[in-house]
């Protein structure tokens, strides 16, 4: 870690973890998985199943948050405060920057997503299931969409203002995750605009439910490994497809 | 300085009053509002799908603990309210989350209370048995419905034969994930009670040949020779009686 990156990502690690962002979200995460509590007393039948729904949904919805929350602030924060001009009178390039802060996020990430298995998997322990594999497997998976997440957090907020880009990023994660079921809707509409545009943008916008394996790993389905390959070239691909468009509008804005 | 404290005190104790009293006035008005069946506002399953954003499960999960609370807020206005929206939380609950098999045995269970004839409950388990074929119990419990419920033991027999189906003649594959031998018993019993005497022939013939369970053998072999029996019977009282059915038959067409 030497590199010009690894220094600023180190750097901006640093002041991700000033934010005492996990403190929140370990308080956040266990006051809802205590919720689960709540959850069972209503459900008949395996109370552990509604356990490891919330856990999962908590797990993924955290994460979210972790991105959202830290990905957008990183850089508009360096450019309000102007940090950035001290930073590129050195011999830094913007590419270097924007590299050193995705890294330093996706540590981030790596961090609050085991912070959360551990909460979520002592919660399932103290109701008699040791859930590791599945709990892994779930980190994994969130690991692998929030990575084009964080990619799309970078390419709005270099090209908006923090509160559009915050929008545009949340957008982009609940077209991720609808678009699928949108095409099977409209694919019965009369409408055929609506139809063709649906077709036209299908392959083009991230499909988080490709990511999604939260009823396999409930129901302990097995997941192929040609799965795993292809879930984890797919989310890399587009990450980094995002991320070097978002460096390419970075290297041409005025600051 | 205590004059201050003492006005503060006083703004609290008369603030806390206030919101306690509205609160004890706005619990009952909200009681009121009980006695009337209130909209469900749930969107059909595939738009629901479409907004849970990929946490089908959770909700299905939230879903099914509505469906539950709801029969049990109902249950003692059961007859004013006649449990208008159960039915419609428990099949959205099970068609969010098919995998989970509780829901179907849940729903089952309670909308037959709900609906005697159990046609809704038929109607669920026929989803689960549509999303877990090889789950016997799902036929198993059909045909349950169909013989105690709706009086058509030649339905029943149908179900309990798919259900049997997922019998297991090794001993050494068998687990709790296969039916007993009592389920193809009852789907050669249904068969013979509602007259398709054949068709019972056929089930007892075809497990007496695959099981080679001795006491089983013996078991099947003595319903089949039962059947036999009974269509000897039958064709006897055919024979012996066919002048008086055909009179019958006349007459029964002469008065059309």
């Amino acid at each position: 870690m030497k590199t010009k990156t690894g220094l600023i990502a180190r750097l901006l690690y640093r002041e991700l973890v000033r934010d005492k962002i996990y403190i929140s979200v370990f308080i956040g995460a266990s006051i809802l998985v205590l919720s689960t509590i709540i959850l069972n007393e209503m459900v008949v039948g395996e109370k552990i199943k509604a356990t490891k729904d919330l856990g999962l949904s908590i797990l993924n919805l955290f994460s979210l948050f972790i991105v959202l929350f830290l990905g957008i602030n990183l850089i508009t924060r360096d450019i309000s405060q102007k940090t950035l001009y001290f930073l590129f009178a050195k011999p830094v390039s913007r590419s270097d920057y924007l590299k050193g802060g995705y890294i330093s996020i996706i540590l981030s990430l790596i961090i609050g997503i085991l912070l959360l298995i551990f909460v979520i998997g002592t919660l399932s322990f103290l109701q008699g299931e040791i859930w590791i594999k599945g709990l892994l497997t779930a980190g994994y998976f969130t690991f692998l969409e929030m990575i084009i997440i964080v990619s799309f957090a970078f390419l709005f907020s270099v090209s908006t203002s923090p509160q559009l880009s915050m929008f545009l990023t949340l957008l982009v994660y609940i077209i991720g995750h609808s678009i699928e079921k949108a095409a099977v809707i409209v694919d019965k509409s009369s409408n055929l605009i609506l139809k063709y545009f649906i077709k036209f943008i299908y392959p083009i916008l991230p499909n988080l439910e490709f990511l999604n394996k939260k009823t396999s790993i409930i129901y302990k389905l097995d997941i192929s490994f040609s799965y795993y390959l292809q879930s984890t070239l797919y989310a890399v691909s587009y990450s980094i497809l995002v991320f070097f468009i978002a460096v390419l509008i970075f290297r041409n804005r005025e600051l | 300085m205590k004059l201050i404290f003492f006005k503060t005190f006083i703004i609290i104790i008369i603030l806390l009053s206030i919101m306690l009293v509205s609160q004890y006035y706005l619990s009952i008005e909200k009681k009121i509002e009980l006695k009337e069946e209130s909209d469900l506002y749930m969107p059909e399953v595939p738009y629901l799908k479409f907004i849970s954003l990929g946490f089908d499960g959770l909700i299905a999960d939230l879903v099914l603990a509505k469906a539950l609370t709801y029969y049990g807020n109902h249950y003692f206005q059961r007859n004013i309210f006649k449990y208008k929206h159960l039915k419609k939380l428990f099949f959205t609950a099970v068609e969010m989350d098919p995998n989970n098999k509780d829901a179907f045995i849940m729903g089952n269970n309670i909308l037959k209370t709900v609906d005697p004839s159990s046609k809704s409950s038929i109607e669920i388990l026929k989803r689960g048995a549509f999303y877990h074929p090889k789950y016997w119990k799902f036929p198993e419990m059909i045909g349950f419905n169909y013989y105690y419920s709706l009086d058509e033991p030649e339905m029943a027999a149908k179900y309990y034969e798919i259900a049997s189906k997922q019998y297991k003649f090794d001993k050494s594959v068998v687990n709790g994930n296969t039916p007993s031998p009592y389920v193809i018993s009852l789907s050669g019993k249904f068969y013979e009670e509602s007259g398709k005497y054949h068709e019972a022939l056929r089930v007892l013939k075809k497990f007496y040949e695959t099981t080679r369970d001795k006491r089983l053998k013996r078991n099947f072999l003595d319903s089949y020779k039962r059947v036999l029996k009974r269509i000897g019977l039958r064709d006897k009282y055919i024979r012996e009686n066919l002048t008086k059915i055909n009179m019958f038959i006349k007459i029964q067409i002469g008065g059309f």
